[in-house]
C-alpha cells in the first residue's frame, strides 16, 4: 500500500502543470525568503488565497514549495547583507556575513542551501517515522487531553518566543485565545462579543489575521530609513563545498534532529531551530572561538536546523492538527480550506496524504537546492529593490489575499485592524506567534473544555486522574514555574552561548 | 531617557489598557453566563471568563513589576517626556503617515472605487509622499503592478478582486 501511495504521489508530481507550479512556487519562496520584511508566513498566507480555487494537490504542492523555498531563501540576504531575510536565518548571519566578507560569499550560500536541503530530507524521514506513532498516541486523547494540549501549546510558545519575558508571551497567547471566542460559540451557537454585527457572528477568519499580524508591521517598517551594504557572490568550486559538507556531516545530522524536535513543539518557529542547532554545534566544536568569525560549521548547523523545522512542524499538524510553527499554522488553514482533515484520524481516513506530502517536500527541497545554485547571482539583485517601492505593492497583495477567502470586504478591514495589533505587539516586544497560535487553538480549547466538563458533569477530577492529562498538567506547571528567576539564569546562558 | 526605561513606561501603559480590557471581558462573560441560562460548565461565557481572569492577573503582575522598578514620583513627569520624544521622532511621523495612507486605501478607496483605480491611486500617492523614486518611475511601477495583479488574479486564476 505504501509503495502505491508513493507511486501515486510521484505521478502527481510529474504532471506538467504540477511540475511547473512547483518550480514557480519554490522560486517565489526563495525570493520572499531573501527579502527582509517578507516572511514565509506571509507568503503562504497570500498564496493560500491565490490557490484556493485550483485543484487541492496542485495547491498543496505550491504551498509546500513556497514554505521550503522561503525558509531557505533567507540565507542569501543573511550572508550577503547581514540582514536575515526571514527570522529563521538569523543564526546564519552570525558566521555567514563574515564568510562573505572574506570573499567566499558563493561558497557560503552553497553550504547554506546544501545544508537546508539535507536538513529538510532528515525531517522528511522523521515525518514518516514519527507521524504514525504520534497519531496512535493521539487516538488516546479525549476532550480533557485536547483542552490541555491547546493550553500547553500556547504556554510553551509564549515561553520560547518571548526571550526573557514569558509573561508577555502568555499575554499574547491569552489575547489570541480570546479573539477565537468572538462569534457564535461551537456548542450552543450563542453569539459572543459580536456587538449584534452579522459579520462578527461568523467569527474571525484566520487568514486575514495572519496577513495582518505578520505582513502589516513589515509594510510599516518600510517607511523607516535604512542603509544597507550588499556584498557580491563570488565564484567557488562545488567539490570544495561538498568536501566541507562531508567533513561536517555529524553537524548536519545533529542539527537536523534538533530542528525536527523544535519543529514538533507547537508554535515554536524555525528561528529557534536555527539558534539551538547553532548553539549545539558551537558547544560540541573543538574550535568554539572561531564561531562568529566565519566558521563554515556555524552556517551549516543553522541552516540544517531551521529547514529541518519545516518537516518537524508538519508532524503535529498531521497527527494532532496542531501547528508546529507560524508558517505551518497557515499550511494547516490551507489544508482545511481544501477539505483535508489532518489529525488523529488522518492515517485511517486519508493515509495516502502523509506519503504524498513527504514526496512533495522532497521534491520541493531538491528544487530549492537546484534553483539556489542556478539563479543566486540574479536573485541577489532583488535585494537592491527599494523597500518603499516594494512594500506598497505587497500591501495591495495583502488586501487581495485577505479578500479572496470569503469574498468579503470585512476581511480586509479585519486584516488592517489585526495589522495595527501586530504593529503594537512588535513595538511593545510582545511575540506574535503565541497570539496566532491562540487564535488557531482557541476553538479547540473552548469546545473541548466544555465537552469535557459536560462528560464529567462539572467535575474537574478526570483532569487529575487520566494519565495523559496529568502529564500535560505537570508539563504546563513546569513551564510556568521555570520562569521563576533562578531558572531564568540557565536560559540566559544558552542564548549567550549561541550568540 | 534610556531605551530600557522607555519600555518600562510603555509596559505600564499596556498593563493599564490590558487590565481595562480584561475587566470588560470578565463583565461581558458574566452577562453571557447569566443570559445563556445554562449551567456554568456548559456556558459559552466560561472560556472568556477564564481568559479574562488570567489576562487581568498577568496585566497586574506586569504593572506591579514595572512600577516597582521606577521611582513613583518621577513616573508622571517622565510620561510627559516620553510622549514628547515619541511625537518628535521622525520615524514615528513616517509610521503614522504610512498607517493613515493604508487606512485611507482600506476603508475609503477599496470599498468605493474599482480595485484597479483604488490601488493605482494608493501606489502612486504613497510612493510619491515617501519619495521612493522619480514620479515617472513611480507611475510606471504602479501601472505595471496593478495590471500584473489584475491579470494574475482575475484572468489567469479567476479569483475575484475586491
Amino acid at each position: 500500500m505504501i509503495s502505491q501511495y508513493i507511486i501515486d504521489a510521484l505521478q502527481q508530481l510529474l504532471i506538467p502543470i504540477n511540475f511547473i507550479t512547483l518550480l514557480i512556487s519554490v522560486f517565489f519562496g526563495l525570493l520572499v525568503g531573501m527579502l527582509p520584511g517578507l516572511t514565509a508566513t506571509m507568503a503562504i498566507a497570500l498564496l493560500t488565497g491565490l490557490t484556493y480555487r485550483i485543484a487541492p494537490d496542485t495547491a498543496i504542492l505550491s504551498l509546500v514549495g513556497v514554505y521550503v523555498g522561503s525558509i531557505s531563501g533567507g540565507c542569501q540576504s543573511a550572508i550577503l547583507l547581514n540582514i536575515p531575510g526571514t527570522p529563521a536565518s538569523a543564526a546564519t548571519a552570525t558566521d555567514g556575513f563574515k564568510i562573505a566578507k572574506r570573499g567566499e560569499g558563493g561558497l557560503g550560500i552553497f553550504l547554506a542551501t546544501t545544508s537546508s536541503f539535507l536538513g529538510t530530507v532528515i525531517s522528511i524521514f522523521c515525518i514518516i517515522l514519527l507521524t504514525p506513532l504520534l497519531t496512535k498516541f493521539a487516538l488516546k486523547f479525549g476532550s480533557y487531553e485536547f483542552f490541555l494540549l491547546a493550553l500547553f501549546g500556547v504556554v510553551i510558545c509564549g515561553n520560547l518566543t518571548s526571550g526573557d519575558d514569558s509573561l508577555k508571551g502568555w499575554i499574547s497567547g491569552i489575547l489570541g485565545l480570546f479573539i477565537a471566542q468572538i462569534g457564535l460559540d461551537g456548542l450552543n451557537s450563542y453569539p459572543r462579543f459580536s456587538f449584534n454585527n452579522i459579520e462578527l457572528m461568523g467569527g474571525i477568519t484566520l487568514i486575514p489575521v495572519m496577513i495582518g499580524l505578520f505582513g502589516f508591521p513589515e509594510v510599516i517598517n518600510a517607511f523607516m530609513k535604512e542603509e544597507k551594504q550588499i556584498l557580491n557572490i563570488t565564484k567557488f568550486k562545488m567539490t570544495e563545498g561538498f568536501k566541507i559538507i562531508k567533513k561536517n556531516i555529524v553537524t548536519v545530522i545533529r542539527s537536523g534532529l534538533i530542528g525536527v524536535m523544535v519543529g514538533i513543539i507547537p508554535g515554536v518557529g524555525e528561528d529557534i531551530g536555527g539558534w539551538l542547532s547553532y548553539w549545539a554545534a558551537k558547544t560540541n566544536s573543538k574550535a568554539k572561538e572561531t564561531f562568529g568569525q566565519g566558521n563554515y560549521e556555524g552556517v551549516i548547523a543553522a541552516e540544517a536546523g531551521n529547514n529541518a523545522c519545516v518537516g518537524g512542524a508538519i508532524i503535529p499538524i498531521l497527527s494532532l492538527a496542531v501547528p508546529g510553527s507560524a508558517p505551518a499554522a497557515v499550511l494547516l488553514a490551507a489544508f482545511w480550506l481544501h477539505g483535508l482533515r489532518p489529525g488523529p484520524l488522518m492515517m485511517k481516513e486519508t493515509p495516502y496524504f502523509l506519503y504524498q506530502l513527504c514526496i512533495f517536500l522532497t521534491a520541493g527541497a531538491f528544487m530549492m537546492w537546484i534553483l539556489s545554485q542556478i539563479i543566486s547571482k540574479f536573485t541577489v539583485r532583488v535585494l537592491q529593490i527599494n523597500k518603499q517601492i516594494l512594500m506598497p505593492v505587497i500591501f495591495v497583495l495583502c488586501t487581495v489575499g485577505a479578500f479572496v477567502i470569503n469574498n468579503r470586504i470585512f476581511d480586509v478591514y479585519l486584516m488592517f485592524i489585526f495589522g495595527i495589533v501586530g504593529l503594537f505587539l512588535a513595538k511593545l516586544n510582545y511575540p506574535a506567534a503565541p497570539f496566532l497560535l491562540g487564535v488557531i487553538l482557541g476553538p479547540m480549547a473552548d469546545t473541548n473544555l466544555r465537552r469535557a466538563l459536560v462528560l464529567s458533569k462539572g467535575s474537574l477530577k478526570p483532569f487529575f486522574t487520566r494519565p495523559i492529562s496529568i502529564f500535560f498538567i505537570v508539563l504546563i506547571m513546569v513551564l510556568i514555574l521555570s520562569q521563576l528567576n533562578f531558572v531564568k539564569g540557565l536560559k540566559k546562558e544558552l542564548v549567550k552561548g549561541a550568540k | 531617557m534610556k531605551l530600557k526605561q522607555k519600555h518600562q513606561y510603555l509596559d505600564i501603559v499596556t498593563a493599564v489598557v490590558l487590565s481595562a480590557i480584561s475587566i470588560y471581558i470578565i463583565t461581558e462573560s458574566c452577562w453571557i453566563i447569566k443570559d445563556s441560562k445554562v449551567k456554568l460548565y456548559t456556558s459559552p461565557g466560561l472560556m472568556p471568563l477564564i481568559l479574562g481572569i488570567f489576562l487581568l492577573l498577568c496585566s497586574l503582575i506586569l504593572l506591579k513589576r514595572n512600577i516597582e522598578k521606577l521611582v513613583l514620583k518621577k513616573i508622571l513627569s517622565n510620561f510627559k517626556l516620553l510622549f514628547e520624544s515619541f511625537i518628535r521622532d521622525s520615524n514615528t511621523i513616517n509610521i503614522l503617515k504610512g498607517i493613515i495612507f493604508l487606512a485611507i486605501y482600506v476603508f475609503l478607496l477599496v470599498p468605493n472605487f474599482r480595485f484597479w483605480l483604488a490601488s493605482l491611486i494608493f501606489l502612486i500617492s504613497i510612493m510619491s509622499i515617501f519619495r521612493a523614486t522619480s514620479l515617472v518611475r513611480i507611475c510606471i511601477i504602479s501601472i505595471l503592478s496593478v495590471v500584473s495583479i489584475n491579470v494574475l488574479f482575475q484572468v489567469i486564476f479567476h479569483v475575484p478582486l475586491p
